[in-house]
């Protein structure tokens, strides 16, 4: 027999599929306890998991007083909630902002401007590449705003729609795959995890 | 037969969606119950993954990202299971961590259910870094050292005492980076310990973003792929071990029928009333 | 004080881990790596600080007795004991906590996900038309995409599987990587124009 946690899940499964036939006061609570275990979860693994190795132990056991910094930060994000000094939690965003600034500066540069640009100078030698050279350049070209989309500008962005198109199909036909198997997972999970051993034992 | 192509543009039109979700159940539910068997081909870029992994030598070192949450589980569990199984027959060092909050006790437990089957032991021959929140600063702290961002590992002991993680600092000390995502995790990586330090980098993704990592796998950015659950089914299948996503597969080919016949029938709806 | 300060911690810290990148110089690195560790703590907090407002904004609208109240009251209670259960109980193997997470939590969330097929067919049955040549082309390239990327395409014909495949690896990535530099540029030039002082917005002051 399956143990109480599976009978727990497949209830909720049930009582959220029953969303698909009409919305109704039971789907609400779940939905609603949903939002509220999440939240709840968050909190709790921010401490054990950052706040608490990250932070408190080093400071408060090992005397690295140097966290003090980050520590007041953090506290001063939470002037948000008070009705005057809510200004003090721009502190800790502007060096969060300029940090991921300064990251992205070199990541975007080195990890995907310059070596997806080498990867599209390719011998013209294959239709394939033909293809993956003519098909960049002309989406590239339809997301150049900075001059009217005429002449050769407007020819190259209107072929550049047609490979977008390709693509915009094919991750149609990918996101379709990824949520089909969700179904599949908690149909499986109800005929052969659940229903199917409790049936089992039943008999 | 006028008269009965106009009831017939009338009905699909005024179909009750609810009719569509039962189509869709049943082409889902069906096949799980009688399955169909159809043959499963496996492709280069989830081929080139195993092989990587397979050329690797005893005891080299593999990061393993469980980028997910429980949203995209069914996509990517069954692949981080079919790897895992990999890694841990190859008797390769294993260092979990996780951009997601959610999945830190996720990891844990397909960690220690596979790690037993080969006898492989936490913190010897595998490590659950767990939950750290930033992603880039995450991956940047690495650089410095691991025990910079993971003082601790999920269970609370100090990293630096860990057998498994001797002579492992940066990501230098690391052979393969596999990167189980449903988000920009792989991206990351990818732009910062792969472009950055130099680590090989081999991902597992939803079917959503197959046609993005195209990119990367062209460029040599990816050393291989997994795509969504056929990916992690010709995973099952390399290591010879069907599971869930093998299972799954005929349920996945016949709902992606039942969609297309439902969209030829709109269609076709749509061309006849305009037609008339 | 209210609006420079912030723009100075925003491109000090800025170039000193820009800088790292390029000067490897001894205090740079450390003062670099202090930041990062600073922001990895920040990260957390910010966490921390979502779920309080989450909190927050239920027990406004619970005491001002807005309609759902009752549900309200939910998320309030959820919220609270989860959050206490983790933090007073542990958040390990064995605990109330992870028992909650992987037998109520994660079913929840995989379920509701897995309603969006549902509404995804739907939406492709009565939406998904071939109105024009553009159209056509995407719904025939997701048609070969579908098929070709699970068995049933290769029973169906064998060619379908390699069709697919050339469609991703070859058109389909020639507008994918438009799109992946293309993005690449814009964050670079924000990044760019945060690190200078120029782009402000992020304070929520009028420019």
């Amino acid at each position: 027999m399956p143990h109480a946690g599976v009978w727990v899940a497949g209830l909720l499964t049930l009582v959220i599929f029953s969303f698909l036939y009409r919305d109704n006061p039971v789907y609400r609570t779940i939905e609603h306890v949903y939002v509220g275990i999440s939240a709840g979860y968050y909190i709790a693994v921010m401490w054990h998991n950052v706040l608490v190795p990250n932070l408190l132990m080093p400071l408060l056991q090992d005397g690295h007083w140097v966290l003090v910094v980050p520590a007041a930060l953090s506290l001063l994000l939470f002037t948000r909630f008070l009705p005057r000094g809510g200004w003090l939690a721009r502190w800790p965003i502007a060096i969060y902002v300029g940090v991921y600034a300064a990251i992205n500066l070199q990541q975007y540069v080195q990890g995907d401007i310059l070596p997806q640009a080498q990867a599209t100078i390719v011998p013209l030698k294959t239709f394939g590449n033909v293809v993956i050279v003519a098909g960049t350049l002309t989406t590239l070209s339809y997301f150049f705003f900075s001059r009217e989309h005429r002449g050769a500008l407007g020819v190259s962005a209107r072929i550049g729609i047609w490979f977008l198109m390709i693509s915009f199909g094919a991750a149609f036909g990918t996101t379709v795959m990824s949520r089909m198997s969700l179904v599949i997972a908690r149909a499986y999970f109800v005929i052969h995890e659940w229903l199917g051993p409790a049936l089992a034992a039943m008999r | 037969m006028n008269e009965r192509v106009r009831r017939w543009i009338e009905a699909v039109s005024l179909l009750d969606r609810r009719f569509i979700f039962v189509a869709i159940a049943v082409a889902v539910v069906a096949p799980l119950l009688v399955p169909i068997g159809l043959p499963l081909r496996t492709s280069r870029e989830a081929q080139a993954l195993y092989d990587r992994v397979e050329s690797l030598p005893e005891r080299a070192v593999v990061v393993l990202g469980f980028d997910y949450d429980p949203s995209s589980m069914p996509e990517l569990a069954p692949m981080t299971r079919a790897i895992l199984d990999h890694l841990f027959r190859k008797n390769l060092r294993v260092i979990a961590l996780t951009n997601y909050a959610q999945t830190g006790p996720i990891a844990e437990r397909q960690l220690v259910e596979i790690a037993a089957r080969f006898g492989r032991r936490p913190g010897v021959d595998f490590v659950n870094l767990g939950y750290k929140a930033g992603n880039e600063t995450v991956i940047l702290a690495v650089a410095n050292d691991f025990r910079s961002a993971y003082p601790v590992d999920h269970r609370g002991i100090p990293t630096d005492s860990l057998p498994v993680m001797a002579g492992v600092h940066t990501w230098k000390d690391a052979s393969l980076l596999i990167d189980i995502a449903h988000g920009a995790t792989t991206d990351q990586y990818v732009r910062i310990a792969g472009a950055r330090f130099g680590l090989p980098v081999g991902a597992g993704c939803t079917a959503v973003s197959i046609p993005r990592y195209y990119s990367y796998l062209q460029s040599g950015q990816l050393v291989g792929l997994l795509g969504g659950l056929q990916g992690a089914a010709e995973y099952e299948r390399f290591i010879r071990k069907p599971g869930f996503a093998s299972a799954g597969m005929d349920a996945q080919s016949m709902a992606h029928l039942a969609i297309l016949i439902l969209v030829a029938a709109g269609n076709a709806a749509f061309f006849l009333s305009r037609r008339r | 004080m209210k609006k420079e300060l912030p723009i100075i911690l925003c491109v000090v810290s800025g170039w000193i881990v820009l800088l790292d990148f390029f000067i490897p110089k001894p205090v740079i690195g450390t003062l670099s790596r202090a930041i990062v560790d600073w922001t990895l703590i920040l990260s957390a907090a910010s966490f921390v600080m979502g779920g309080m407002s989450v909190f927050a904004v239920n027990l406004a609208r619970v005491r001002r007795r807005d309609s759902g109240a009752r549900y309200r009251v939910v998320v309030l209670v959820c919220l609270a004991g989860m959050a206490g259960l983790g933090i007073l109980g542990g958040i390990g193997e064995g605990t109330a906590y992870n028992w909650i997470f992987q037998n109520v939590q994660v079913p929840m969330e995989s379920t509701m996900f897995s309603l969006l097929a549902f509404f995804i067919a739907s939406a492709a049955f009565r939406a998904f038309r071939m109105r024009n040549a553009q159209a056509t082309v995407l719904l025939l390239t997701a048609a070969v995409v579908m098929l070709g990327n699970v068995p049933l395409g290769g029973a169906i014909w064998s060619g379908l599987p390699s069709l697919s495949s050339w469609l991703l690896g070859h058109p389909s990535l020639a507008a994918q990587r438009g799109l992946i530099v293309g993005a690449a540029v814009g964050a670079t030039a924000t990044a760019l124009r945060l690190i200078v002082g120029v782009e402000r917005g992020y304070l929520g002051l009028r420019q």
